[in-house]
């Protein structure tokens, strides 16, 4: 039997066709007019959890791009700042060499004295660089500021912290030099105090005269009361006995020459008044402290004595006279307090040998008159007396060693700029040359890190650009469809529309 | 033999019996559009006829009922699928409604306020270091916290709108079961006489449809023609009595909630499916779901963060809590640190350029926190997707049970609807007849006139 079709059941279907149409129609206009695919969570609820999981992983993509701007700031100020001390260490051994050469005098060493303070305080300015308020090179300690002076040295007060940005999931980037490395790496040091120079012996190379700095080989005249003349030829001379011989043989006995009583210089005995000069235009007599006039039968040399080398014995230092056998030390590191025995030392090199074995890491250092104590770590060491004698009031390295080194190696030189040392600024000079190497390796550092951050912000556009494309896939409409499709129903509605109306015009009422 | 008499008899009755016949079907057509109406069809039947021993003479015709067209079959399968269909749309319109309160897609705005929050913990972390930033995460934090809490006093006016419908909906309940009682007398009084009371029972039938959208019945017909309705067991309408039903509140699983009873007795109803089932189900299941997953999130972002924050170190003081509360409902952030902007750490060491706890907390954005192997937001989304499938397949069920219903309002349409075609053919057969049975009686009295003509 056919379905009975009453008025109800005829409105029934069809409001319910023209109403799934209408609401088909809906959802396309929606998309088409948001130009989304999904509007509502109910719609696609896998999409709905891609869509949210895209959003969060662009905006911590966004983030890290964020993050990379903003950090990008204390790299380049690292560098400018390195590129700095570049060119002002570049400066000072410029400097440095000019002033160790034959043309420098007193008076250019002076104002060069004046000059090297400016390059340190110059130095000191750019090293307490800050960006936004914060403290570039002292690591984590951002809002002091990492050199100051203090009592008259340049302390680091900053730390070793690392700095870091986040540049991924789990991916960080440091983005700071601490300043320690212009410290540190360059070892802590106690420079001594006390002239060990040691006493002048026939057997003294006259290359190791005055505190190392040699001397000029050539001609001299010697004169005496009796108006003697003679050229003493020392261009052979390779020890001071040479030296010695030669006036005693050339002058044939008329005038002696040997060693004063303290052992720091050469003295001539003949008839007064005695005068040595230079027979060429060398600095011969004068090298061996002999030059000028003396009234006396005795000529007294100036102080000429010879640099500390290991093979020095401790008898031969005059500061060392009645306190031998020396005694110990006691070497304070980060609390820890070693004692170190120097009984048993005989030469500097024994001293040095017993010092590295104790501590290892410690090195006793020869220097033109003194001793100095350098070690590899940062910390900060003190060295005291461990009893009688007072040994290292003795060797003069009794005191806190500080590690401040860049600026240690600038204060050495500026010190000894200012005693005239010219062996001093040639040692510096070589410290200097490492210190550029040193800023120069951090340069290529830095310059690493500046290449790593534009390779990582590139990697991070590009997966900006595939998360946004992934997220457009999931959530937006495709217009082409879209529009296709909303042409289509709306056809399906207006027919749906057309269809309804006929049908409820009519019925057999009208045709009776 | 019968009588001209009994032949004229015969016609007028067919003439009442079209009469009857065309008042049916104009109440039909007078009744097309009412809700609830059943067709109603007139039944006549031969007169009992007069034998001779040549045979029986008919007698015409009787009406012997108005019946209606009503399928009971049909009737209870609608009630029960529109039980199920008030059900699901219900719980589909909680949904739609916490939906509406977490956001859109493009307006997911507890997503935004985490990733703003995490995105200033990151701006802080970031060097150089700028401890203006700390005001920043202090008031993204807030940003953060008054949606939480925002989103929590929504989901409670959420709870309490369902509990107002709730009651809403059992003060139409109440009436309906009070209506159908009614009905029940004035239908007993009413076919004491053995005929049906059809508009009586359409009425009857409109009410208990109605009840079965707030509430699944099953109802049981007496002898008497009175209808006993039965929720769940529970007998709520018996002849012309009636039980009412009332809201009380009562300790639960999930706290003190607001429960449905019987009136007087104060038991509890296990309700049947249906719009109030709908109701119930959405606030105990889908908000205390969704709350409870926001109070996880909420739990997690408190425990990281504070775990993190408290190894801090600012100048002398040590790290605080960053935020107070355990849910979205009492998360704070720190009074003293809202005061005090600068107490936020960033750092275990409390070096200004140092920035580890600053760093870690950011990272929770999408590092999993607390080993569950999902980030906070994760924890967050998880609750958006889940919440948008549960719409999703709400909206299925309720579209499928939709076009369920409407199958069967079409079968029962069908068989119950007036149709307007056949109204105005039974009209024309009804005229047809009345006019027939007219010229009947014309012609009897043209007989009569002969028979008196030839005296």
């Amino acid at each position: 039997m056919a379905i009975r079709i009453s008025d109800n059941y005829l409105s029934k279907i069809l409001l319910g066709d023209l109403n799934r149409s209408l609401g088909n129609l809906l959802k396309l206009q929606r998309q088409a007019g948001t130009m989304r695919r999904v509007n509502d969570f109910a719609e696609d609820p896998r999409a709905v959890g891609a869509i949210q999981r895209y959003n969060a992983l662009i905006a911590n993509n966004e983030q890290y791009l964020r993050n990379l701007t903003r950090s990008s700031i204390m790299i380049e100020s690292a560098d400018t700042a390195l590129q700095d001390i570049s060119s002002l260490l570049a400066e000072v051994r410029e400097l440095a060499l000019r002033e160790s050469s034959a043309v420098a005098t007193t008076q250019s060493r002076q104002t060069a004295v004046i000059q090297v303070d400016n390059l340190i305080n110059r130095m000191l300015d750019i090293l307490n660089t800050t960006v936004e308020g914060n403290y570039i090179f002292g690591g984590t300690r951002t809002d002091v500021p990492p050199f100051v002076r203090n009592a008259g040295t340049i302390i680091y007060q900053g730390n070793e912290g690392q700095i870091i940005t986040a540049v991924g999931p789990g991916a960080v980037q440091v983005v700071n030099i601490t300043g320690d490395v212009f410290m540190g790496s360059m070892s802590a040091a106690l420079t001594g105090s006390v002239d060990l120079a040691p006493r002048l012996s026939a057997g003294t190379f006259l290359t190791d005269l005055n505190l190392g700095q040699g001397w000029d080989p050539g001609v001299i005249t010697i004169r005496d009361g009796n108006n003697n003349s003679w050229n003493v030829n020392l261009s052979a001379a390779v020890t001071l006995d040479d030296v010695m011989n030669a006036i005693n043989t050339t002058t044939g006995g008329a005038v002696t020459a040997g060693l004063n009583a303290s052992g720091t210089g050469l003295q001539l005995s003949g008839t007064g008044p005695l005068q040595v000069s230079e027979a060429g235009d060398g600095q011969t007599a004068s090298s061996l402290g002999i030059a000028g006039i003396s009234e006396a039968d005795e000529f007294n040399g100036r102080d000429i004595r010879a640099w500390l080398q290991p093979g020095v014995a401790l008898t031969d230092i005059a500061a060392l006279d009645g306190s031998l056998p020396l005694g110990a030390i006691e070497i304070e590191v980060d609390g820890v307090f070693t004692t170190v025995d120097f009984s048993g030392a005989a030469t500097l090199g024994d001293l040095q040998s017993i010092l590295a074995a104790a501590m290892p890491g410690f090195q006793l250092r020869l220097d033109a008159s003194g001793l100095s104590v350098v070690s590899s770590s940062t910390e900060t060491f003190y060295i005291r007396n461990a009893g009688a004698p007072n040994t290292a009031s003795l060797l003069g390295i009794e005191g806190t060693g500080t590690p401040a080194r860049m600026f240690g190696i600038l204060e050495d030189l500026r010190n000894a700029l200012d005693s005239d040392d010219p062996q001093a600024i040639r040692g510096s000079l070589v410290e200097v040359e490492a210190l550029e190497q040193m800023v120069q390796s951090l340069l290529i550092k830095i310059g690493g890190r500046q290449q790593d951050f534009e390779w990582i912000e590139t990697v991070l556009m590009q997966r900006d650009t595939q998360l946004r494309s992934k997220l457009s896939l999931e959530r937006d409409a495709d217009v082409a469809k879209v529009s296709s499709e909303l042409a289509a129903a709306e056809m399906s509605y207006q027919s749906s529309l057309l269809v309804t109306s006929r049908l409820f015009q009519a019925n057999l009422m009208m045709y009776l | 033999m019968g009588s001209l008499a009994s032949v004229m008899d015969s016609s007028l009755s067919a003439m009442f019996a079209a009469q009857a016949g065309l008042a049916t079907t104009a109440h039909n057509i007078g009744n097309a559009d009412t809700a609830g109406y059943t067709r109603q069809t007139m039944l006549a039947a031969a007169r009992k006829p007069l034998v001779f021993s040549f045979g029986s003479i008919g007698q015409g015709v009787n009406v012997v009922s108005v019946r209606r067209s009503q399928d009971q079959f049909l009737l209870n399968t609608l009630r029960s699928q529109r039980a199920k269909l008030e059900n699901y749309t219900s719980i589909d319109s909680t949904l739609y409604e916490i939906e509406n309160i977490l956001g859109s897609v493009d307006n997911d705005h507890l997503g935004a306020a985490l990733n703003e929050f995490f995105g200033a913990w990151a701006d802080l972390a970031t060097p150089p270091a700028d401890s203006a930033l700390k005001q920043q995460v202090i008031s993204k934090a807030i940003s953060l916290v008054t949606d939480f809490n925002s989103i929590s006093a929504t989901l409670d006016d959420l709870e309490r709108n369902i509990e107002a419908q709730v009651g809403e909906e059992l003060i139409s309940l109440n009436s309906l079961l009070a209506q159908v009682g009614g009905l029940n007398s004035q239908i007993m009084y009413a076919e004491i006489g053995g005929q049906p009371a059809n508009d009586l029972r359409d009425q009857r039938d409109l009410l208990i449809s109605e009840i079965s959208a707030i509430a699944a019945v099953t109802v049981r017909e007496r002898e008497d023609g009175s209808l006993d309705v039965i929720i769940n067991g529970r007998t709520m309408v018996n002849r012309g009595n009636y039980q009412q039903f009332t809201t009380t509140y009562r300790e639960t699983s999930q706290g003190y909630r607001m429960v449905v009873v019987t009136e007087g007795t104060y038991a509890e109803v296990q309700l049947p499916e249906g719009r109030l089932q709908g109701l119930l189900t959405s606030r105990d299941v889908y908000v205390t779901n969704v709350r409870n997953q926001l109070d996880d999130v909420a739990r997690l972002l408190i425990n990281a963060v504070n775990e993190l924050h408290v190894q801090g170190q600012t100048g002398s003081s040590s790290g605080l809590m960053f935020f107070t509360g355990n849910s979205m409902h009492t998360i704070e952030v720190n009074p003293t640190l809202i005061d005090r902007p600068e107490l936020v750490a960033t750092s275990r060491s409390g070096d200004a350029g140092d920035a580890d706890i600053a760093q870690e907390i950011a990272a929770l954005a999408d590092t999993s926190a607390l080993g569950t192997g999902l980030t906070i937001s994760d924890r967050y989304r998880s609750t958006l997707i889940d919440l948008a499938s549960k719409r999703h397949s709400f909206e299925f069920l309720v579209e499928n049970q939709e076009r369920s219903v409407a199958a069967v309002e079409s079968k029962i349409a069908s068989v119950t609807g007036v149709s307007l075609d056949e109204e105005a053919a039974s009209m024309v057969r009804y005229q047809n007849t009345y006019a027939a049975a007219a010229k009947m009686i014309a012609t009897v009295q043209t007989v009569f006139d002969s028979l008196i003509n030839m005296i």
